[in-house]
């Protein structure tokens, strides 16, 4: 037996930790239930943070959108904001797991999990998200990659929450891409991941380039150099190569039982060659 | 079969004593009850089955499907167990697949698969066993890996163990051969697991039709796909 305790607002959830201080909160439970059944974890007790509407929705503030931690992926599918303003990250939440988990998981969820394989971070750290973590009486932002340290690892005081994350409306970069390959169409976790966002002139050429890999090391791989070494290139098959080469470098993969630690590097390269479709000049 | 057809007599010859009809057959047998075909007049099956004691209701019958009469070894030390059966199901199979030369991962596109079933009972049945052994079969061509090293299994549970979802799984077309079976009752035969044994076939044809790569091992996971394909390349 442990108790589950549901607080309607932020009031009771500050209530329920300063007298559960062991307590561990969740919202849609697709990480947390699967370690506890598998014997992994094994919290005194449980606070679900679903009802707190304060950290639910994607909210408008001009150049910048809030959305709430406990949002579940498939709101953030049919959210128009999310559609408009930052399709990388669409992109990322529809093929992550299969409706069923993006009914029930949450983006605030995949951020805390901190898994290599996490479908939104890729996304979220070329988006540069700044994180909005809360206690009782204080509340700071952090960004994303400074948050997250490593597998399960992130920056998360005992007593604070992820209330949500900030995101700067990333209109000018105007193709957006996101690709991940599994051992099968749904239901997979990442062998790897790109999340790519260029801006692209109407001659073809890359004004803007930003790369990031999941799957690829303990955290999200960026590559600088294969980013830069495209600017002011033609978005061309020669052009791509080389950041490819620079890419398969960048990559700190593993072989595990998904794949090997080559394919992962080959695959790391190949999936920028995908860009080529966006290209004006064919 | 052989003991519904018994009983089924057992029952009509009871039926025709009773009612003092001279020839039995001249009775059907309907779902619960039995008629009279000249006189259109129908007696409820339950009411002769009261007059029948437990042994009349019961018919015991024995088929054994035939079995090799040359034995396969004439060595002692090797005990068989069993004895080869004679009676085989073929099939054909044929698989439409995209091979992605950027990650080798291999979708099936459309699956057309054609069984000699022997008679068929019910179509339906045997049309999801066809295409549930085609799943199963595409599962052991591109999925399926059961992983072990030094002993120790390394895909204990379904998230390592990798079986195809719905969307791995493309539109399947099915068609039934009838051929009777001359030894078996009704000309029936087993229609279960054959399709299961074409889907890694075709997916290995397939694979060398549409980029000249021949693989041996399964399943053709994307790694083993991509691997191929650069080793062809050099």
């Amino acid at each position: 037996m442990r108790n589950v305790f549901i607080p309607q607002d932020l009031q009771e959830l500050w209530h329920v930790l300063s007298e559960n201080p062991d307590t561990v909160c969740y919202a849609g439970g697709t990480d947390l239930l699967v370690r506890m059944r598998s014997g992994a974890l094994d919290p005194v007790s449980l606070t679900w943070l679903d009802r707190i509407g304060d950290l639910k929705g994607v909210h408008d503030f001009g150049e910048e959108v809030f959305i709430g931690a406990c949002t579940t992926h498939s709101a953030l599918l049919s959210d128009p904001l999310i559609g408009e303003h930052f399709p990388v990250l669409r992109k990322a939440v529809s093929v992550l797991g299969s409706p069923q988990v993006r009914n029930m998981g949450t983006i605030g969820g995949n951020i805390v999990t901190a898994s290599p394989a996490g479908d939104t971070l890729p996304p979220l750290f070329l988006l540069e998200a700044e994180l909005e973590l809360r206690t009782c009486g204080s509340s700071r932002r952090i960004p994303i990659d400074r948050f997250i340290r490593g597998p399960g690892d992130t920056a998360l005081a005992p007593s604070e929450i992820l209330a949500g994350l900030w995101l700067k409306k990333s209109g000018r970069f105007n193709i957006q891409h996101y690709e991940k390959v599994g051992r099968r169409k749904a239901m997979a976790v990442s062998i790897i991941s790109l999340a790519a966002m260029m801006r692209l002139s109407g001659e073809g050429i890359v004004e803007e380039a930003k790369f990031a890999w999941g799957s690829a090391g303990p955290t999200i791989v960026r590559s600088p150099e294969a980013e830069s070494l495209l600017k002011g290139s033609p978005l061309s098959h020669a052009a791509l190569e080389e950041s490819a080469r620079i890419a398969r470098q960048a990559v700190r993969s593993i072989d595990d039982v998904r794949a090997g630690a080559e394919y992962r590097r080959a695959l790391a390269g190949n999936l920028l060659f995908r860009l080529l479709q966006f290209s004006p000049v064919k | 079969m052989g003991a519904a057809g018994r009983l089924r007599k057992r029952i009509l010859l009871r039926t025709a004593d009773l009612l003092m009809i001279e020839n039995p057959d001249e009775m059907i047998l309907l779902p619960g009850v039995i008629l009279h075909v000249p006189s259109c007049r129908e007696f409820p099956i339950e009411q002769i089955a009261r007059l029948m004691n437990e042994a009349e209701r019961i018919v015991v019958h024995r088929f054994r499907a035939p079995v090799s009469k040359a034995l396969p070894t004439k060595d002692e030390k090797l005990r068989l167990h069993g004895i080869p059966h004679l009676i085989f199901s073929y099939g054909a199979h044929l698989a439409l697949i995209e091979v992605d030369r950027l990650t080798g991962e291999v979708t099936v596109l459309k699956y057309l698969a054609i069984s000699d079933c022997g008679r068929v009972i019910n179509p339906q049945l045997v049309e999801q066993q066809m295409q549930g052994g085609i799943a199963q079969g595409l599962g052991y061509a591109l999925h399926e890996d059961f992983k072990v090293k030094e002993g120790a299994i390394l895909t204990p549970d379904l998230l390592t163990y990798v079986i195809p979802g719905a969307p791995d799984i493309p539109d399947m077309e099915t068609t039934m051969l009838q051929i009777p079976e001359p030894s078996a009752p009704l000309g029936m035969k087993g229609a279960g697991e054959i399709a299961m044994d074409g889907p890694l076939p075709a997916v290995g044809n397939a694979l060398a039709d549409a980029c000249g790569i021949r693989l041996s091992r399964s399943p053709f996971s994307a790694e083993q796909v991509l691997s191929a394909l650069r080793r062809q390349r050099k």
